[in-house]
């Protein structure tokens, strides 16, 4: 099949630095959106008043819990008119996704210059609870007395599944979270940059079992935002093009809400929920899994990195433990390097976002844990329910 | 945390009913197990939601469950925020009777050691501080038939 056609690029891509959660302070919700929106326009050499569109994600809400409105960005940043402004639904499944939406808005001639961004600040909610902190209604009461309050007890759930119908180890968990480490500890700015053994994994606390502290995505503060805009535009601006090479997302009613839901087939039990997004992805690209040169996969719980794998066709269904734990995610060496920047892990946590930076970098060949040549990269949006969503970018060459 | 699975604090579960959900909780304050089933297409739903996704029509009759189940995963939970000691053991269940209903629920007095998939476990009523009964599970004495 013939590659499909680039009509629109990544041209900016700005970012505040990374903290723990709660150190942001004194910055706030609204500055650090601010200012990862006006990296993006100098690294695009654009000003913030041409842009025209903002294409978000988890329903516009920045960390869950807060909001960072058009209007008060367009009246913080001094953008004149907005032809196009909003949000793929769900949660941090659509991170990825987003760009896609910012793609369709440019192709309908919609709008021009189109932000995606993401902000986390610390609001004293945990993420970690996040569903026991929210609203309880007729559908949610059947999940809550339970005590899986978190994304983290919920996919735990998932894990031991495909553990048992699988036979997957945790030592292919913990193979993520090393792996990740390493890229991690070369990168500035990166949260956790320590090594990390297979000792200190296994002696790491019990969360919920079988997942421990390092199969979680850290907490983090920051911002990061990204431009887009035509192809024809992007080859006029400052850097390298990084072309959106396909876009998809959605996902089936087998994995709907996922999670949250519990009542998928077995065989969507245990997976990422991704595998009808990863289908079309590839369909509409005309590529193969084995075309990709660096994979980001979203990873707010190290299983998911492994069920991600198997959705996308790196490996066989089922075949993720024994993929993993051959190497083949690392970057050093791995057939697939897989979360390059050190992830959601071990980098930063800003609900996918880092991994588009990331992929802008590998692509612009200016990453630090550079894959030598790299020409396409996948990038994912979070396992959640619906939707999914999932982009190949190209370097424009 | 060492020792045997507790449930959620009665004062912490919070139940809440709407008008499709009315009958289980009902059924299940005389610890009765039912579960909606499509009066036209015999297909069952869970949770309860308006209309039936196979055939888009509403009324459904409530079948009961014997109450036997097999858990499909579970994990065990170290403690919740607020709660450190707290041994909570969540378990995905299906019913043999009840084809395609997975339930969640949560595993009583346990040790995490004893749990697997496919270990049976039968129904077990839990009162909440809002009057209302939680359909929890202990393990069955006969434990499984895996081993």
């Amino acid at each position: 099949m013939a590659m499909a056609p680039r009509d629109a690029a990544i041209v900016g891509v700005g970012a505040t630095s990374y903290y723990r959660r709660g150190g942001s302070a004194p910055q706030t919700a609204l500055s650090l959106t601010a200012d990862a929106i006006l990296a993006a326009c100098g690294d695009a050499g654009l000003s913030a008043s041409q842009i025209d569109g903002f294409a978000y994600y988890a329903n516009a809400g920045m960390g869950y819990s807060q909001y960072v409105d058009t209007a008060f960005l367009m009246e913080t940043l001094g953008i004149p008119e907005v032809t196009f402004t909003a949000s793929l639904t769900g949660g941090g499944g659509g991170s990825a996704g987003a760009i896609g939406l910012a793609r369709a808005a440019i192709l309908a001639g919609e709008a021009e210059t189109v932000v995606t961004v993401m902000v986390m600040k610390d609001t004293g909610a945990r993420l970690g609870r996040l569903f026991g902190d929210q609203q309880i209604d007729a559908l949610s009461t059947f999940l809550q007395p339970t005590g899986l309050i978190g994304p983290g007890h919920l996919i735990a759930v998932l894990a031991r599944r495909h553990m048992h119908k699988y036979g997957t180890t945790r030592e292919a968990f913990a193979e993520i979270a090393i792996s990740q480490r390493l890229n991690a500890a070369a990168r500035d700015g990166a949260i956790k940059r320590k090594p990390l053994s297979l000792d200190d994994y296994f002696a790491a606390r019990m969360i919920a079992d079988p997942l421990c502290l390092f199969d979680f995505c850290l907490e983090s503060d920051g911002a990061v935002a990204v431009i887009t805009t035509s192809i024809e535009r992007a080859r006029d601006l400052r850097q390298l093009p990084v072309a959106i090479v396909a876009s998809a997302h959605g996902g089936s009613q087998e994995w709907g809400r996922g999670f949250t839901w519990m009542g998928m087939p077995d065989a969507v039990f245990a997976s990422s929920g991704h595998a009808t997004v990863a289908g079309r992805l590839f369909a509409r690209s005309g590529l193969q899994p084995s075309d990709i040169d660096v994979a980001l996969l979203y990873d707010h719980f190290s299983p998911m990195v492994l069920m991600q794998l198997e959705d996308y066709g790196f490996c066989g269904r089922g075949d993720g433990d024994e993929f993993v734990r051959s190497g083949a995610i690392r970057f050093d060496g791995g057939s697939i390097p897989v979360n390059t920047h050190g992830g959601h892990l071990s980098e930063a946590y800003i609900i996918g976002m880092t991994h588009v930076r990331e992929a802008v970098e590998q692509l612009r060949w200016t990453a630090t844990n550079q894959v030598a040549g790299a020409e396409l990269a996948l990038v994912t949006g979070g396992p959640a329910p619906l939707p999914t969503s999932a982009l190949i970018l190209g370097r424009d060459s | 945390v060492n020792g045997r699975s507790a449930a959620m604090p009665a004062e912490l579960v919070r139940i809440e009913v709407d008008v499709f959900t009315a009958p289980f909780w009902e059924a299940a304050r005389r610890h009765r197990l039912t579960f909606p089933r499509c009066r036209y297409c015999q297909r069952f739903r869970w949770p309860p939601t308006p209309v039936c996704p196979g055939c888009r029509l509403a009324e459904v009759d409530w079948i009961e469950a014997r109450g036997d189940a097999q858990v499909f995963s579970y994990t065990v939970l170290h403690g919740l925020p607020g709660s450190p000691e707290l041994l909570l053991i969540p378990v995905v269940v299906q019913f043999p009777d009840v084809p395609g209903i997975r339930f969640v629920s949560t595993l009583l007095d346990a040790d995490p050691s004893d749990v697997h998939v496919e270990a049976r476990v039968a129904v077990s009523y839990v009162p909440t501080a809002s009057d209302w009964q939680w359909p929890a599970f202990r393990l069955s004495p006969s434990g499984d038939d895996r081993r």
